[in-house]
């Protein structure tokens, strides 16, 4: 199997003392769907910059970032090519920063921005080809039939749909979603976790910060668990029991890491959604 | 079915629409430079500021202190009667009255003045006072307004009005006052350096001196003078000094002018009386004087201002579109944006007269010098306010840089603030048009200029009433505008 991300003994320090990566290595093979999971705080955010490129590693000479194959960043070193190597890591943000005021197919065009010509840009004038991806990507989320209102007139559900749609324009090879549905209701969620499933069922690897274990377990058949900057836990999604999370978290932060309450946790995974439970298939 | 298409937004269509108002008015306008070798000049201009000097200065001090002390004295005065007409704002003739005061440029309330006070110091003191009073009265009202009533509602019963208001009211909105007072202390500077153009002893008259002789190098000394005196505002100007400020100003401020009863008087019966009217000939021949100042000075007046400002106020919004960036976060580090701010700085605290009379005599006169200063110095003001408020805009870690972040993430997240702030200036815009006039330009400053020389007062009055409607009229379009828009302008850019 290909690896897609390899992170080595990467930590990260931001001005305070406390580390917000410490030693973490992670390796994701190509076509994965991987959960990473942990309470606020806990590095996922920061994890997913450092392999985005956004945010550069402390400089421990051990720390590296290979990202399909090529080295983005060694020793808080970002790769000369950063940028060329960022187009293909589609970046998905909890807050979905569309530009309100631009059509749905602009804002999905604005993935193609890095790699036309500036003076293109700059009248708007986008290849027919990236229009046409552009409706295809619209089309994968499900929201082609918006694709000429204003994105101000879209739900959040609806405009992360769109966010994703335009990392797709980009036309990259991984992507990553940083909490993609923390400020989504439960529908909502659930229609951006499914486009995400679908992206990965045909072939795109998939890395989803996720705030929530039950979203972990639905959609993702490995999850990687941060605590405190660290990765405590690395392996299939349908072995994080309650008691698991439990031992992992402690009982308190562990409960409030399930969008449902713990009674109807069972129908809640199995009833009201049309992918099964990953885990169950597993 | 109709294939759906984008629906592109009121502030869209009102662009553009603006943009082909100004382009017709270009068809119309007289742009062109005249001068022999306007660039020469403009080199000489600026080698005067490597040959700074003082010599022929001998009253440098005495100039700059005129300066302050006017704008102290009038901008105080305005402060004070503001307050007071701002508690009683919501009486209908307190507004109408305040905004005919306020439509009527200081520059022409000077020389209003000048025809029956002379020199005397009530001259440069009322032409400050009167609009700024109007102008405070309505800001303050609107920070009345917009403040918390909560102490003032649970005041015990009987508690005064007075009691009540300086308790309850003014400790929670000092700051807004105070800050708004400072910004209008600023200005205040300026139009009391800018009344020297006229005559008053105030920087404009030594600038002016100083350049129909050629002597840059002193051009530079007085502008750099102003332009310290303005950056260090924050640390001369304590509200603790104010009242021996004030005091002194009363002695710097005096000369030995006498006002002329005679002078005044004559100048309320006899002046400002229609020719017609005062030589007792029929209602008929009034009619016919009023007329022909109509066609031949006010609607030509009227046709060249709009024609001017519609332009100006174009160039204003590509000027501000081009120079926002320089002082962004979102584009520029510490380094290049403190030298944009200084750019910005600059432009914004030149009044937009002094850069028209520079570049008028670089140039030539017509419209063109008129147009670049009104574009620069509200392009700057208004820049200003975008550059701050784009700071304020949360952009995707991975979002485009350079250009492509200039068009599709800045741009449009802040295209709606822009236009508001755009047109609040708008009125601003067309008055100081109005005013340019004096500098040789058609419009209706120089007609009601040229009536003074002529000492035709009956005239000059009418045109600066008409002047002042006119401004009145753009102040309630552009609001209905805003409306439209519906954009808000906040307290903070006023």
């Amino acid at each position: 199997m290909t690896v897609a991300i390899n992170v080595t003994q990467v930590s990260k320090h931001f001005r305070s003392d406390k580390a917000a990566l410490s030693d973490v290595s992670l390796t994701v093979n190509k076509g994965e769907m991987v959960a990473l999971i942990g309470a606020s705080g806990s590095g996922k955010s920061t994890l997913l910059r450092v392999i985005a490129g956004l945010l550069k590693t402390d400089k421990a000479s051990s720390a590296k970032v290979d990202v399909l194959g090529k080295t983005l960043q060694a020793s808080g070193q970002l790769a000369k090519d950063v940028r060329q190597q960022r187009a293909q890591v589609g970046f998905i943000f909890q807050q979905f920063n569309l530009v309100n005021r631009l059509s749905v197919l602009l804002n999905t065009l604005m993935g193609s921005l890095g790699r036309i010509p500036k003076w293109r840009g700059l009248l708007g004038l986008f290849y027919t080809a990236d229009k046409h991806l552009a409706m295809q990507a619209l089309q994968r989320v499900g929201m082609e039939h918006t694709a000429t209102q204003r994105a101000s007139t879209l739900s959040g559900g609806q405009q992360q749909r769109v966010a994703i749609a335009r990392a797709l324009v980009q036309k990259p090879s991984i992507v990553l979603a940083d909490e993609p549905i923390a400020s989504l209701d439960p529908e909502s969620a659930r229609k951006v976790m499914d486009a995400l499933a679908d992206l990965n069922k045909e072939g795109m690897t998939v890395l989803v910060s996720l705030h929530q274990v039950d979203y972990a377990i639905r959609y993702c058949k490995r999850t990687v668990a941060l605590k405190d900057g660290v990765v405590v836990y690395d392996g299939p999604s349908s072995e994080l029991t309650p008691e698991k999370l439990d031992k992992l978290y402690g009982a308190t932060s562990a409960s409030e890491m399930y969008a449902f309450p713990s009674n109807d946790r069972s129908t809640s995974v199995s009833t009201d959604n049309t992918v099964q439970p990953l885990a169950a298939n597993a | 079915m109709t294939k759906p298409s984008f629906q592109h937004s009121r502030r869209w269509t009102l662009s553009w629409c603006f943009v082909a108002i100004a382009a017709v008015c270009l068809l119309f306008a007289d742009i062109r430079i005249t001068t022999y070798d306007p660039w020469t000049e403009l080199g000489r201009l600026f080698s005067g500021l490597l040959n700074l000097s003082t010599v022929g200065l001998d009253d440098l001090g005495f100039t700059l202190l005129q300066t302050v002390a006017f704008a102290l004295l009038g901008v105080t005065l305005g402060s004070v009667c503001g307050l007071s007409l701002a508690l009683i704002f919501h009486w209908r003739w307190v507004r109408i009255m305040c905004a005919l005061l306020r439509s009527v440029h200081e520059i022409f309330w000077a020389l209003i003045f000048l025809q029956f006070f002379g020199l005397h110091p009530l001259t440069g003191l009322l032409a400050l006072a009167i609009p700024y009073t109007a102008t405070f009265a309505k800001i303050y009202a609107e920070i009345l307004e917009e403040g918390d009533l909560s102490a003032l509602n649970v005041l015990a019963h009987g508690t005064g009005n007075i009691s009540s208001f300086f308790y309850a009211r003014v400790p929670d909105l000092y700051q807004h006052f105070k800050t708004y007072t400072a910004y209008r202390m600023e200005c205040g500077l300026r139009s009391s350096a800018i009344l020297g153009f006229i005559g008053l002893p105030t920087l404009g008259f030594s600038l002016s001196t100083s350049f129909m002789e050629g002597l840059y190098g002193q051009v530079w000394v007085l502008l750099i003078l102003f332009y310290v005196l303005i950056a260090t505002m924050r640390y001369w100007l304590r509200p603790s000094l104010l009242p021996l400020y004030l005091i002194a100003s009363v002695f710097i401020v005096n000369n030995d002018t006498e006002l002329s009863m005679t002078n005044i008087s004559r100048f309320f019966t006899h002046d400002i009386v229609p020719a017609p009217i005062r030589n007792g000939e029929s209602l008929a021949s009034f009619w016919q004087w009023l007329s022909d100042l109509l066609m031949t000075q006010a609607l030509p007046g009227i046709m060249n201002t709009l024609v001017l400002s519609q332009i100006a106020l174009v160039a204003s919004a590509i000027c501000t579109l081009l120079l926002f960036p320089l002082v962004s976060k979102q584009f520029f580090g510490r380094f290049p944006r403190s030298v944009g701010h200084f750019f910005l700085v600059i432009m914004r605290s030149t009044p937009e007269y002094l850069l028209a009379y520079i570049l008028l005599l670089m140039w030539g006169p017509s419209m063109l010098p008129a147009i670049v200063a009104l574009a620069l110095h509200n392009g700057a003001i208004i820049g200003h306010l975008v550059g701050r408020y784009s700071d304020e805009l949360v952009m995707r870690q991975d979002a485009s840089f350079g250009l492509n972040r200039y068009n599709y993430e800045v741009l449009p997240r802040v295209y709606g603030q822009f236009l508001a702030f755009l047109f609040y200036r708008w009125e601003v815009i067309v008055r100081e048009t109005a005013i340019l006039g004096i500098l040789g330009v058609a419009t209706l400053g120089f007609y009601i200029d040229s009536a003074i020389q002529e000492i035709r007062i009956d005239r000059a009055v009418v045109l600066i009433i008409i002047t002042a409607l006119l401004n009145l009229a753009i102040d309630m379009v552009s609001r209905r505008v805003r409306f439209w828009l519906r954009v808000k302008t906040d307290l903070s850019i006023r």
